[in-house]
């Protein structure tokens, strides 16, 4: 989480842990509230694709 | 690209190349990239991890790629993926010792924001580490021929001369410290197991080349 900025604003992103198994998340979401965008973490890899691809 | 990409829909065949019509050349290359792995500080992160077979086998922990299909592999093989382009700047600024491309540059929209936006992640003293088919190389006019006929994958593939990667790097922030050539074997008759040799070497299919991150203002 450290390395990461939101790719619109580079602000900071805020994780939400819906499913999470043996300390790794599982679904979830990285929000950023500067741009008020939720980047969605499906089978623990996280979308960071930015939201017009 | 997006994810209707065919790294997406072909991404199982795509895979399976490793294990069996490019199992040697895939050795061969590994091989390679043992010889400069000892100069790389860490982390390591490879943009354009696809399914993970490098990554794997050169022990980086940490990748990127748009392609979902590719990374669902990826993930399988331990390596902590995210879905990302190169291009986009989703990282921390000097967040990384190594990055890695390898055969990524060439299906890349924009090298140069590609490049630029390594140089901005990795830390002072940072390395980028590319692996090439140069374009004119007899691997390069292989799949440039293959790229005319609409292969799936190399129709979107837009090789480089050595030259231009050169050009690349030094307009990037970069200064090229060691070049890595192996694949001596021509296309189709990949037999044997080669030993990598150091510098540039026209008849080579594969190249490893080595740059150090400097500063925009420090280059001359």
């Amino acid at each position: 989480m450290d390395i990461l900025a939101c790719p619109v604003c580079k602000g900071s992103l805020e994780l939400t842990v819906t499913e999470e198994k043996d300390d790794e998340v599982i679904t979830g979401s990285l929000f950023c509230a500067k741009c008020n965008h939720s980047y969605p973490i499906t089978e623990s890899i996280p979308n960071l694709l930015p939201p017009d691809l | 690209m997006s994810g209707e990409s065919p790294f997406d829909t072909l991404a199982g065949e795509y895979d399976a190349w490793f294990e069996d019509e490019g199992k040697i050349t895939f050795a061969i290359e590994v091989e390679a990239f043992r010889r400069v792995l000892p100069l790389l500080p860490r982390p390591w992160l490879e943009v354009g991890v696809g399914s993970g077979r490098f990554a794997q086998a050169l022990g980086i922990k940490i990748g990127i790629d748009p392609a979902t299909k590719l990374l669902e592999i990826a993930k399988r093989r331990g390596i902590n993926v995210f879905q990302a382009k190169g291009e986009e700047r989703f990282f921390q600024t000097a967040s990384f010792g190594t990055v890695f491309l390898i055969v990524t540059l060439c299906f890349v929209n924009s090298p140069v924001a590609v490049l630029r936006e390594v140089h901005r992640i990795l830390k002072a003293g940072g390395k980028i580490v590319l692996g090439l088919v140069l374009s004119d190389s007899p691997w390069g006019r292989f799949y440039l021929g293959k790229k005319k006929k609409g292969h799936p994958f190399y129709k979107h593939a837009t090789f480089y001369s050595y030259t231009q990667i050169a050009e690349l790097l030094d307009s990037t922030g970069f200064v090229i410290e060691k070049v890595v050539s192996t694949l001596f074997q021509k296309p189709h008759e990949v037999t044997e197991i080669e030993m990598p040799r150091d510098g540039l070497f026209p008849n080579a299919g594969f190249t490893i080349v080595v740059a150090d991150k400097v500063s925009q203002a420090g280059r001359t």
